[in-house]
């Protein structure tokens, strides 16, 4: 016991020694005992483990075990040899990050010569986890029909939908990882670096039950593995595209009729995606490159006035992989991405034109640097460099002051704004794997992180004016900018432990914690949370033959460090000017300034977090199928946002735009109160009137509860599938749209944040099935591969916008919900895509694939938005018309047709 | 250290990319037919067997192994799709050279030449 302790102790001190980490792993491990045809076991055997970088052997110990430890992703074979018995082999074993194979042999009694081939599977159930899988296999991946927007995969994932995962913040609640690099933006969280898909080696989806060593995310974590090269040459050349001729229109005549602006649907001219790929040794068993070009465009014609958008993505990577001996490995990665769109609306999609349109300049840099080493059989370290940086800027094509007419609602000149974000993030993890035998096996694993990201914004308008005019006559004009720069920083710890306490029962146990600091460039921190996070998991072997396994975890997960928490509580915001016009467009007296206050950031804030339970069942079928049913349990806690404590509220009751009354609130002191802000855990908050009688208190939640089942079918017998249902529900007053929980105003005001503020959220489906398959056709050799996905439909709300004379409030601040948050449900969806895939196998390993993907395959025309607040649209040329209340905004897109070839060896 | 990625540095620092991309191919070798595979981890100490966990029928076994010359330990290869000549004088070689140029140098055009019309005034 005392020897565990002061190893755990060692390794601990190791690790936090080492410095930093994003420990997210990215290795597997294999491990068995071998015995003989009596199930005694045998020590001295010697088991020799082969992967594409080379060969690697142990000898069983006096208990007949082994165990292969750091494995990089990728298929493996072993075998079993020792004097006297019969070889024996299993090949075709696929490492998956995170897991350990648990494969076992047995030696018969034979000539030197002979070999063994098992056939047997992998283990289709992993009995010592207590995360709930929702990997998608990545033959299927490989084979559907997904669109090429690799990051878009999370939602075929179970219990995902339109970047929401388990009832989170849409695509900002998620962390996406490629190869540990931690690519979301450090200000909001949401997607900033894409990639090539067809770089991708393994994709790995957590977020139930995952271990300590994940963290800074309330959604799911979305661990992408590139590729790498290894002893034998391989190459990829894809290419991929569709035009115009290939695509449909899917507009129902209705639709068309109450929105015009749908009448004019978006018709992709031009897609092209190549992508041309070489992996190899430079140095046989020791050094190995993989080298990737790509260029994906696509041009289109999208929905409404615009009439061409461009968008345009090179792409390099390039990576090293070099082991010098067998206990050192080093891996370098570094990729560029010039990404850029012509024709990106600079006012509501429906409305713009193209002199009203953005360009988008976005290249970046994304770098790792990775040192692993092997102390022995049972303990290794990695030590990783990771990072990125680019830029985002939004200019306009028109760089003069854009005009907007307040009489007939046109917009005019130019899209009137420029956006520049700088981006950087530098990390540096460290974590110790050791396995110990004692009191049960035990998977231990230390790291540490630390992280420091920068953002800075800037947003203005052409020539510092953007004109406000009326009836075509200049009436106001405006002023304002800002230029915010943001740091920041945070240092992780953890530890875990996977303790196979018994043969069948395993505990994995851990805890986290975060400490996170945000300050200004040139400021004194603002912002500071220290969090700890348990992880606590069981895995019981319920029948001890490892098909069928009972699960149970609880754990914390705290969100990631992100600006926008406090970019407010920041200088750098300049005063909101307004400006008399004269008739000449010149500028007349200042009529208003609304001077630049820095909010207030409370000193105990906590850092959002999402606390989770799950209970699953999953068992074998068969050796290729297997069935997961999990419960799922998620609560929202320590939601940030902006309150005013000076501000005091008159209940005002008027009618809406159904007839009916509604109560709301008069900002009775805004001139003596609208610079009082302060960022804190709002929970609490009272809203008090003229009189200090508290109206109401602010209790933000969000609960989201779901059963899911899962059926897996790995590929035999010519088809493979995966099936999964999800009966879900996501109740609360924080809606899960993008940044909900930490960056909007909604507890600025009682009317966004008490009138009719609980209900349904967004983007939780009540129900959703998907069905990913592919089968082999016999005799043609072609497969039929399908990605079938229907949901229920998304919850909205009905909004008005009520006058200032009634309410006295910023605009942002009148639009209020009528009825209950998510009162009402778009129709349901139904999508569904096909590839049909026929393969050339040529000697030499080489194959050609010729495929054709239909996306839309039946060209519904479902709708997948509407309308929440009526409004009018004018155009240019002259037509205007109104969109009342639940008009369709947007359906589905139509049917196209996308035919490619690849070549690969 | 500054953010700022100016429009030469970038050029610089994505043709440094390219060249990687298309230069690390042509460096690249063979596989050895000398060098025997290294294995990629540390292996454990060859322990002696412990004949008293074995049963009755590979404890016989062994035994009368033990005094039988050793078998000449086989070195595990790694499959190889190349033949003994160099991969890249073969013709899917020098084909993969050539589609590796062409999408190197089609990415290296796009990136200048697209991104001209969006260039940031600002950087």
């Amino acid at each position: 016991m005392h020897r565990l302790l002061r190893t755990a102790g060692a390794l601990v001190c190791a690790a936090l020694l080492a410095a930093p980490v994003m420990a997210q792993t990215l290795t597997g491990a294999i491990a068995g005992t071998v015995t003989d045809e009596q199930g005694a076991v045998l020590p001295g055997v010697t088991v020799t483990l082969t992967g594409k970088q080379g060969s690697t052997t142990q000898v069983t110990d006096a208990n007949g075990s082994y165990r292969f430890v750091a494995l990089e992703v990728g298929t493996y074979q072993v075998e079993a040899d020792l004097s006297g018995f019969q070889k024996a082999t299993r090949p075709d074993l696929q490492i998956s990050p995170g897991r350990e194979l648990t494969i076992d042999l047995q030696l018969k009694i034979g000539g030197l010569t002979e070999t063994v081939t098992v056939s047997g599977e992998s283990p289709v159930v992993d009995v010592k986890s207590s995360a709930t899988e929702t990997t998608i296999s990545q033959s299927l991946l490989y084979s559907a029909p997904i669109t090429r927007t690799a990051i878009n995969v999370i939602n075929y994932a179970p219990g995902v939908n339109d970047g929401s995962a388990y009832g989170g913040d849409s695509d900002s609640g998620n962390a996406l990882l490629i190869d540990g690099v931690d690519t979301r933006d450090p200000s909001g969280g949401t997607a900033w670096t894409f990639y090539n898909y067809n770089i991708v080696e393994e994709y790995q989806f957590q977020g139930l039950g995952a271990p300590a060593e994940y963290g800074g995310f309330t959604g799911a974590v979305v661990n992408t593995i590139t590729k790498s090269g290894g002893n034998r040459f391989s190459g990829l050349f894809d290419v991929f595209g569709t035009n115009k001729s290939l695509g449909s229109d899917n507009t129902p005549a209705d639709i068309a009729a109450q929105n015009p602006s749908l009448a004019d649907p978006a018709v992709t001219r031009r897609y092209a995606d190549i992508t041309t790929q070489i992996g190899g040794p430079i140095q046989q068993n020791k050094l190995f490159f993989f080298a990737s070009a790509q260029r994906f465009l696509l041009v289109t014609d999208p929905t409404g006035p615009i009439t061409t958008r461009h968008e345009v993505s090179p792409r390099l990577n390039f990576k090293l992989n070099w082991q010098p001996n067998p206990s050192n490995n080093f891996t370098g990665h570094v990729q560029f991405d010039a990404y850029n769109i012509i024709g990106r609306p600079g006012v509501s999609s429906l409305i713009a034109t193209d002199d009203l349109t953005v360009n988008e300049d976005a290249p970046e840099y994304v770098w790792m640097l990775q040192w692993r080493h092997l102390f022995n059989a049972s303990t290794f370290s990695e030590v990783k460099y990771t990072g990125w940086t680019g830029f985002y800027d939004l200019n306009p094509v028109v760089n003069q002051p854009g005009h907007f007419d307040g009489l007939t609602g046109l917009y005019s000149v130019s899209a009137g704004f420029f956006y520049y974000a700088d981006r950087g993030r530098d990390q540096v993890n460290a974590s110790v794997t050791h396995y110990a035998d004692k009191f049960g096996r035990h998977e231990l694993k230390f790291g540490a992180e630390i992280e420091h990201s920068t953002t800075r914004d800037r947003y203005g308008f052409p020539d510092g004016l953007y004109f406000y005019d009326y009836g075509g006559a200049p009436y106001y004009a405006y002023n304002y900018s800002y230029d915010i720069s943001a740091v920041n920083t945070r240092q992780s710890v953890f530890a875990q432990d996977s303790w196979q306490m018994t043969d069948r029962l395993t505990a994995n146990v851990g805890v986290r914690g975060d400490m996170l600091q945000g300050k200004g460039k040139d400021t004194d921190r603002v912002y500071s949370s220290s969090n700890w996070a348990p992880r606590l998991g069981l895995a019981w072997d319920l029948a001890g033959d490892n098909r069928t396994v009972l699960r149970g975890s609880y754990g914390w997960y705290y969100e990631g460090s992100q600006t926008a928490l406090f970019t407010r509580a920041l200088p750098g915001i300049a005063d909101y000017i307004t400006y008399a016009v004269n008739p000449d467009f010149s500028l007349g007296d200042i009529v208003d300034v609304a001077p630049s206050i820095p909010y207030k950031v409370a000193d105990d804030i906590k850092h959002p977090r999402v606390d989770e339970a799950t209970v699953a069942f999953e068992r074998a079928l068969s050796g290729t199928m297997r069935l997961t049913l999990t419960g799922i349990w998620r609560d929202n806690k320590n939601f940030v946002n902006s309150v005013n404590p000076s501000a005091r509220w008159l209940p005002v009751t008027t009618t809406d735009e159904n007839g009916n009354p509604i109560t709301l609130y008069n900002w009775a002191n805004r001139d003596e109160s609208d610079t009082d802000y302060v960022i804190r855990n709002v929970n609490g908050f009272q809203y008090l009137d003229p009189d200090g009688n508290v109206i109401g208190t602010a209790d933000p939640f969000r609960k989201y509860r779901a059963f899911m089942a899962v059926l897996r079918k790995a590929y035999t017998n010519r088809w493979q599938a995966q099936i999964s249902y999800v009966f879900a529900k996501t109740n609360g007053n924080v809606d899960n749209s993008g940044g909900q929980q930490i960056a909007t105003r909604q507890f600025e005001t009682p009317n966004l944040a008490l009138v009719n503020a609980e209900g349904n959220l967004t983007y939780t489906p009540r129900h959703e099935f998907k069905l990913l398959g592919s089968y082999q056709i016999p005799r043609v050799e072609a497969s039929v591969n399908a990605v079938f996905r229907a949901t229920s439909g998304l919850y909205y709300t009905h909004i008005e916008q009520f006058p200032n004379s009634l309410l006295n409030a910023l605009t942002a601040y009148r639009r209020i919900r009528i009825e209950p948050l998510g009162a009402r449900q778009l129709p349901s969806l139904y999508q569904f895509d096909v590839r049909f895939e026929k393969s050339f196998r040529f000697p030499g390993s080489n194959r050609l694939d010729i495929y054709a993907d239909i996306e839309n395959l039946v060209n519904r025309g479902g709708i997948t938005d509407v309308i929440t607040r009526s409004t009018s649209v004018a155009l240019p040329d002259g037509t205007s018309f109104d969109l009342p209340f639940n008009t369709p905004g947007a359906i589905q897109a139509p049917r196209q047709v996308r035919i490619g070839a690849r070549w690969s060896f | 250290m500054t953010r700022h990625i100016t429009r030469s540095t970038t050029w610089a620092l994505s043709a440094c990319l390219a060249f990687a991309t298309a230069v690390a191919p042509c460096a690249a070798s063979e596989r050895s037919t000398v060098k025997t595979a290294e294995p990629v981890a540390k292996s454990t100490p060859i322990r002696e067997p412990a004949l008293t966990e074995l049963s009755p029928a590979s404890r016989a076994l062994l035994a009368h192994a033990a005094n039988a010359p050793a078998p000449a330990r086989t070195q595990p290869q790694t499959p190889d799709t190349s033949s003994a000549s160099s991969f890249f004088t073969s013709k899917r070689g020098i084909v993969t050279l050539v589609l590796m140029g062409v999408g190197t140098g089609f990415t290296l055009w796009s990136i200048q030449h697209d991104r001209e019309p969006v260039k940031s005034p600002v950087r």
